[in-house]
């Protein structure tokens, strides 16, 4: 009885809509919206991720490309490194010597001392500001920009080329000529030094051939690690 | 009840609103880099160029 009045129910709802759907506005309705539905069905489910996974894999493809063509200009980049390095091999010891890693105050006040007996001058006073023997340093930090430091930045990253100064103060007690020519050989010895300022002074009013010079001078090393 | 003329204007925004979608999609793919950090630092440029001036300075200093 019951799937008989479901029957008649449906019979009626058919009868009811039939004619309504053989109108040309509804179906154009119809076509449109279900059209637009469909559309809008398979565009989120299947365009949308295939598109997105073929713009991807297009990207990777230029981006891997891009990083290809940088690593080969890099391991040319490199090669020429070896190669450049190789011609100043026999200098590297002199570029240490020149900016060593460490501060090296024993070495420097030796070629101090070196410098004063060649010119026959006395070394009357050295003081050096506090320099960090071992740990990590304080001491602010010098962009490197001297010629003699180039080099460094070319091969090295920006960032890592600082160069750490050694701050220290001498007197040498000596004739002028003698005064002149340590001044002039600090300037050009195997490391180094800067003189920022200098002063020269008589040493005895009696004597007046001995001067002493007064010289705040900076040295400079270059921890690489 | 929901007559053809909701059903139409319903069906146009869902339309629209998956054609953005597709279309942010894919402009978010383009726009996004496929190079990891590690490659980024790998690529850096290198300039092997040595001074040769600065070479020679060291060259030409005394050897004290």
């Amino acid at each position: 009885m019951n799937s008989n009045r479901q029957l008649q129910f449906w019979r009626k709802r058919y009868a009811e809509v039939t004619p309504l759907l053989k109108t040309r506005r509804v179906q154009a309705y119809t076509m449109i919206v279900l059209s637009l539905f469909t559309v809008s069905f398979f565009g989120m489910l299947a365009v949308r991720p295939t598109l997105e996974t073929i713009t991807t894999l297009q990207k990777q493809i230029e981006d891997r490309t891009l990083v290809n063509q940088k690593l080969e200009q890099k391991i040319n980049a490199l090669i020429t490194a070896q190669a450049e390095y190789q011609k100043i091999a026999s200098d590297i010891p002199a570029i240490y010597n020149m900016l060593p890693q460490q501060p090296n105050v024993t070495s420097l006040i030796i070629k101090l001392e070196e410098v004063a007996i060649t010119q026959n001058v006395s070394l009357t006073n050295l003081d050096f500001s506090p320099v960090t023997v071992f740990g990590t340093s304080d001491v602010a930090q010098v962009p490197v920009a001297s010629t003699a430091a180039e080099p460094a930045k070319d091969i090295l990253a920006a960032e890592s080329t600082i160069v750490l100064p050694l701050s220290f103060s001498v007197t040498f007690t000596g004739g002028y000529q003698e005064l002149v020519n340590v001044i002039t050989q600090l300037t050009r010895m195997n490391r180094i030094v800067t003189i920022e300022s200098a002063d020269i002074q008589s040493a005895d009013a009696a004597q007046s051939s001995t001067l002493i010079v007064g010289a705040t001078t900076n040295a400079y090393y270059f921890p690489l690690e | 009840m929901i007559n053809q003329k909701d059903l139409l204007v319903i069906s146009i925004f869902t339309f629209i609103t998956v054609i953005f979608w597709v279309v942010s999609g894919v402009y978010h793919a383009i726009v996004t880099s496929q190079i990891t950090e590690v490659q980024e630092e790998l690529i850096t440029p290198l300039n092997p160029k040595l001074n040769a001036e600065a070479i020679e300075n060291i060259r030409s200093r005394s050897n004290l």
